[in-house]
């Protein structure tokens, strides 16, 4: 679960953090803030705003592994004239773009007219032309051609006869530079402190179908007027720009609130409540004011906090009032229940977890809040912790701009610190011991506050700019507001963990060192007792009988698995060997437990796969698929099988493999064994110690054998809504004879809303069924596609002879805790969501990963080794591409396929840190790249499997591609040059097998896979 | 938890050497017999291994079959019969001379320990231990939610030393339910020759951590402890020293013995 923050303010004005599972408060310096103090703050998960003492609002963006880096293009044209050559002069008015313009053509845009938007974006370089443009090589200088004019024709890199126009890209990069410290948004007046701001609220950072990264920032003004920052997203986070709300009713605003999805309560001047209607991602501010009365006439309403789906308020009295039923139809609810206790504010986080801080200024939360019961019972207070500063994670090293083979290009290379961010670090090493004039002899701590806890709000004496030592919590650190909107808490464990402090000695208790003791105690005593004796003199006062378990179960009769019949299966246990007995109808299965290749179970059903080798054909498999008679008998045979032969565990592991559902397994001696719980899309490896995953929701994984950690999953159900169109009734679910059923999964079976089962029945549903806006074509705005026919591509928009049928597709995510041995390799609340890894173990025990991530990024991890198989930090390549596929040849090698479906190399030259282009076989798109040291294999969108030929040491990226197999969903490449694939089955992904091509052809090794990593 | 499967495995497969010899008083044919050499499982339970004595040793002897019993060689001590072998080996021969000499007798039943009939006896003995170890931990729900076959299971189990027979079931009482493991930890504590040691001991503190084994001795036992905090006893079970580190409920999950109970035998130290 990665971390997340709650953000406070202390009594003397200072912002401090605490991370859940950890148990300091981080004190949030003041760089970027022009006066050293905050009046309030709020917090989404990747950044945090305030308003400062000088009433200017400051956004914080925290530090992430991968840069917020915009991509700024310039387009230069030039026309030919028979007479001139190529000039940009000679651009037909009227008809050319401009000699310098945007990509569409559509105005006049200049490289120097191109500024940062604002103080907060430094250039990483200076302009250079871009010679790789939708993935083909341009020709020299970056040109393309192209033959009558800019708009109608193609641009190609090759210069013909009749090529009249050309253009070519100029690029460069800005990155966002000031995370990590303040920095300042442009007001809303010239003079911010003629309109004085007191309320600030952000909220709307978790809307489904949102782009990722926005949120709306609400401030309140003085005169009780509501204004929104709007544009916020992840490329711009400082937003475009402030838009006024009005409020018709003509109240003045107090103070505003906003959570995650749909709520966006505000306070007025007369103690009632108004809320925004109708919020949603395409209306992030909702479309009317609904008003909400106060509990009780004379106690009127001062403060609320507001969560996913639950409102808090505070009233004048301190006493407390929760909202009951709201809803997303109906988001003010229906009556306010009142709470015994007294607080002065409340903050409601991400997962309706609420936390206040009382009259004594201390910090509580509110325990047992369950989906069931979300008012809580009681309140608990906060333990005391200790404080340090906040320190910029280690984890940034400068940005070195990649070079690419064809052209020189300038290099810059900029360090990610800008140089205010040196002067924290000296003030972190030089703190000033006394900062408060009050207090004479401790200085640091704030026990002479107390008489300050009526001016909650004054700005503090000091002027001074030096950091001071942080408060120190022997006291109690008193807050006076606190956000907690970021936190991603879910239950209450969580956050159990900030009432108790927990001993170092648990610590020890975390280290198994007294296992190990007790195991060789054990050992040893098994050598003096029995080793010594086991001879013929002594008998054995048991003999060892075998023993079985017998149980019937329902076999499938054929691969489609429509039909069942019923069957006796039979474990049978000796001294020397186990056996495993189906009987069906007449025919009978006898075969050795050690035969048995692979065991998977099945997402829906009780079912389960067992595959064996085969008495007749020894190249193909025997699959038995049964059905237990309830899950807990499924999960016991399940435990029996693959427990019985433990015995050999000492072997290599050889290779590694996700089955289809999911699970990770791997390969010792010719059978599988499942490594853990857990839901992973791909698995990486070179060795048996250090072993990566990727989960299905992109958090890294890395194998962690003998520990148990607890492990969150999240993984998606998607179901498709489909319709025809008939002349009668328009769209409706009445289908033709072939069409795929109204409601169908993923695969394409019949299968309604209610028939979506979990996995197992430790699963949880997270939501409810939604529509997704942003499928793979684009949407309509009730989300449908439309198509000429199911077979063709889908489209946003309904085109009369194009659109007989639509479709919509339905999500719903669903979150599994479970024991296991993979840790997550990186805790913090940006951790970047990888699509793949790959691991390189180098001869030193150190290993290099590389991974690519969901939005198109390269990282590597640094510092991996036996001892840390996580890393210790992430180290982006900067690269204007996007990348979808990565493979890790060798130490130096690295192959990496682009979205553009073209493969570049990385160290093939000795001296050169940069990548070189390498075309993939013609008119190919290419998805998937896989890299041995001897041979490099990559997989088309087709399914075909294609291998570089000539690859030596020489000439690492090799001569040409050479198809070698077909109908393939994953190729994975092995040292001694194996290459396996997974072949794709036309009708059960179920049964997709391994398969090895090389060196010997075709010999299935298993079956129900997704990806499999040999090494 | 390869480490864990490692040590549930060791123990369970954990055996004693053990020499039976015919009391010499009730030999009545001219021949002595030879001494029976068993290797015993310290998880199991002496009458159950009594007619292997018997077939050994009926040609020697012409007294009443039903009234067999053992005692221990050196000590003149009765052995008792419900306790398991590994807790009667540790705690009457702690100096752990191999093999353990064990006289077995044929007349003469002693007062002083119970009489057992047959070997359901024995049965409905384990399973009420396991029925109170499953009421200390889970007030008892694990168990009466179990099905008859497994309750068989388990003895079945533990009849013919099959541990995957025995652990299949067995794994259900071994878990938590939800978010409090066990409620209190079924242990007995021998000394001696006293009779054994059984409190009520909460396995976690008030903040949740749970307790090592030494918060365990400290609390019920705490004249193990001198005034340093030295232990001046050594604390046993399935013939090993515990670390006092250790975890008390993954001892209680992993060390117990078939009937969910951690046998403690405290042994001076010399």
């Amino acid at each position: 679960m990665p971390q997340s923050h709650i953000w406070l303010i202390s009594t003397s004005g200072k912002v401090y953090t605490l991370a859940t599972g950890e148990q300091t408060y981080k004190r949030i310096p003041s760089i970027g803030l022009q006066k050293p103090n905050v009046k309030k703050v709020a917090c989404c998960p990747w950044a945090a705003w305030a308003i400062g003492s000088d009433h200017n609002v400051y956004q914080f963006v925290h530090h992430s592994a991968v840069p917020i880096r915009y991509q700024e293009e310039v387009y230069e044209n030039e026309r030919w004239l028979p007479t001139r050559g190529w000039s940009g002069r000679h651009l037909l008015p009227g008809l050319d773009p401009a000699n310098w313009s945007n990509k569409d053509g559509t105005y006049y845009l200049v490289l120097d007219d191109v500024k940062l938007p604002s103080s907060s974006w430094k250039w990483e370089h200076d302009w250079y032309v871009d010679e790789n443009v939708d993935g083909e090589v341009t020709d020299k200088g970056g040109w393309r051609y192209s033959t009558l004019d800019f708009i109608r024709g193609k641009f190609g890199a090759t210069k013909r006869y009749n090529s009249c126009v050309r253009r070519r890209r100029w690029i460069r990069h800005r990155i966002y530079s000031s995370t990590g410290q303040w920095s300042i948004i442009p007001p809303l007046r010239l003079d911010p402190l003629s309109e004085p701001l007191v309320s600030l609220a952000v909220g709307g950072f978790s809307l489904p179908n949102a782009t990722p990264g926005s949120a709306t920032v609400w401030v309140v003004n003085i005169m009780g007027q509501i204004y929104y920052r709007s544009g916020i997203v992840r490329d711009k986070p400082e937003g475009t720009n402030w838009n006024q709300l009005s409020i018709s009713s003509g109240e003045e605003v107090l103070c505003i609130n906003a959570g995650p999805t749909y709520l966006i309560w505000a306070i007025t001047w007369s103690g009632d409540a108004m809320v925004r209607k109708g919020v949603s991602w395409r209306c992030r501010i909702g479309e009317e004011w609904v008003k909400v009365q106060a509990p009780e006439e004379s106690d009127h309403l001062v403060h609320v906090g507001v969560g996913s789906h639950t409102v808090w308020a505070v009233s004048v009295s301190g006493k407390v009032w929760f909202r009951r039923g709201i809803t997303e139809a109906k988001p003010d609810g229906t009556s306010w229940v009142g709470m015994v206790d007294r607080m002065r504010t409340v903050s409601v986080n991400a997962s309706d977890q609420v936390l206040g801080i009382c009259n004594d200024l201390k910090l509580h939360f509110r325990r047992g809040i369950t989906p069931e019961s979300l008012s809580g019972k009681t309140w608990e207070q906060f333990a005391k912790f200790s404080v340090e500063h906040y320190k910029i994670p280690s984890t940034l090293t400068p940005i070195i701009r990649q070079k690419r083979l064809s052209q020189t290009k300038p290099i810059n290379i900029i360090p990610s610190a800008p140089p205010g961010r040196q002067k924290r670090d000296v003030d972190l090493t030089s703190l000033s011991v006394s900062y408060h004039k009050r207090t004479p002899s401790e200085g640091s701590s704030l026990g002479d506050n107390s008489e300050d806890l009526e001016e909650d709000d004054t700005e503090s004496e000091e002027e001074n700019e030096e950091e001071s030592e942080p408060e120190d919590d022997e006291k109690g650190l008193k807050w006076i507001w606190v956000s907690a909107s970021s936190c991603l808490a879910q239950s209450e464990e969580e956050l159990t963990m900030w009432t108790v402090k927990l001993l170092t000695n648990s610590i020890e208790k975390l280290s198994n060192s007294w296992k190990k003791e007790i195991l060789e105690k054990l050992r040893s005593r098994r050598l003096k007792e029995f080793s010594s004796f086991k001879s013929k003199k002594y008998r054995l006062a048991v003999e060892e009988v075998g023993w079985t378990k017998e149980t019937s179960m329902r076999l499938a009769s054929d691969s489609k698995r429509q039909q069942w019949i019923d069957c006796k299966i039979c474990l049978t246990q000796d001294t020397l060997h186990s056996s495993l007995l189906l009987l069906w109808e007449k025919n009978q299965q006898i075969m050795p437990v050690s035969d048995i290749l692979c065991v998977h179970s099945l997402a829906k059903f009780p079912v389960f796969i067992l595959s064996t080798k085969s008495s007749k054909d020894y190249r193909n498999l025997d699959r038995f698929c049964l059905q237990a008679q309830s899950e807990s008998e499924r999960e016991e045979w399940l435990q029996l099988l693959r427990s019985v032969d433990y015995r050999s565990e000492n072997c290599r592991k050889e290779a590694w493999a996700i089955s289809s559902f999911g699970q990770a397994f791997y390969r010792r001696n010719d059978a599988w064994k499942l490594a853990g719980s857990g839901h992973f899309h791909q698995v990486s490896t070179d060795g048996d110690s250090i072993i990566w995953t990727v989960g299905v929701d992109g958090v890294a994984w890395f194998y962690d054998e003998g520990k148990s950690n607890i492990q969150l999953d999240k993984s998606i159900s998607i179901i498709w809504e489909n319709q025809r169109w008939n002349p009668i009734s328009g769209y409706s679910s009445r289908r033709l004879l072939l069409d795929p059923p109204s409601w169908m999964d993923e695969r394409g079976r019949a299968c309604n809303k209610n028939d979506v089962k979990l996995p197992s029945s430790k699963c949880v549903w997270t939501n409810d069924w939604a529509i997704d806006m942003k499928p793979d074509g684009g949407a309509d705005k009730d989300g449908w596609q439309y198509a000429r026919d199911y077979t063709r591509t889908w489209r946003a928009q309904r085109k009369l002879r194009h659109s007989y049928v639509r479709r919509r597709k339905w999500v719903r995510t669903w979150r599994l805790s479970s024991l296991g041995p993979w840790t997550e390799v990186d805790l913090s609340p940006d951790a970047p969501k990888l699509s793949e890894v790959t691991v390189r173990t180098l001869w030193n025990g150190e290993a290099k990963v590389w991974c690519s991530t969901e939005s198109g990024e390269l990282l590597e991890r640094l510092n991996v080794s036996e001892s840390l198989p996580g890393g210790s930090a992430w180290r982006h390549e900067a690269m204007d591409l996007k990348f979808c596929s990565v493979s890790a040849a060798d130490e130096r090698r690295v192959w990496a396929v682009s979205t553009e479906g073209a493969t570049w190399l990385r160290g093939s030259r000795p001296s050169e840190e940069c990548w070189i282009h390498v075309p993939p076989p013609s008119s190919v798109k290419l998805v998937q790249v896989s890299a041995g040291r001897g041979s490099v294999c990559v997989r088309d969108e087709k399914g075909n499997i294609w291998e570089r030929r000539g690859v030596n040491a020489s000439l690492p990226e090799g001569t040409d591609w050479q198809e070698i197999a077909t109908e393939s969903c994953h190729v994975a490449v092995g040292d001694d040059d194996r290459v396996w694939i997974v072949k794709t089955s036309p009708e059960n992904e179920c049964f997709q097998d391994i398969q090895q091509i090389l060196p010997t052809n075709c010999a299935v090794l298993a079956d129900g896979w997704k990806h499999v990593c040999l090494r | 938890m390869a480490e864990d499967r490692g040590i549930l495995r060791e123990v369970w497969e954990g055996k004693v050497p053990v020499s039976f010899t015919l009391s010499a008083e009730e030999v009545s044919t001219y021949e002595h017999p030879e001494s029976c050499y068993l290797l015993v499982p310290r998880h199991s339970y002496f009458p159950l291994f009594l007619d292997k004595l018997q077939k050994h040793f009926i040609n020697y002897v012409n007294g009443d079959e039903s009234d067999v019993w053992l005692e221990n060689t050196n000590t003149n001590q009765p052995i008792k019969w419900h306790y398991p072998v590994g807790v009667l080996f540790d705690l009457l021969n702690s100096s752990h001379s191999l093999p353990w000499n064990l006289t077995v007798h044929f007349k003469n039943f002693p007062d002083s320990i119970f009489r057992w009939n047959n070997r359901d006896a024995i049965e409905s003995h384990f399973m009420s231990c396991i029925k109170e170890a499953d009421a200390l931990k889970h007030l008892g729900k694990v168990i009466s939610g179990m099905q008859i076959q497994h309750h068989k299971q388990l003895w079945a189990g533990l009849l013919s030393d099959k541990f995957e027979q025995f652990w299949a079931v067995n794994k259900k009482l071994m878990e938590g339910d939800g978010d409090e493991s066990f409620k209190s930890i079924p242990f007995k504590i021998y000394q001696g020759d006293s009779r054994h040691i059984q409190k009520l001991f909460k396995p976690q503190n008030e903040r949740g951590d749970s307790k090592t084994l030494r918060d365990m001795i400290q609390e019920v036992a705490p004249e193990c402890f001198d005034e340093n905090g030295e232990l001046n006893q050594k604390i046993i079970t399935h013939g090993i020293e515990m670390p006092l580190e250790s975890d008390i409920i993954w001892l209680s999950e992993h060390l117990s013995y078939p009937d969910n109970f951690l046998h403690i035998c405290l042994i001076p130290l010399e």
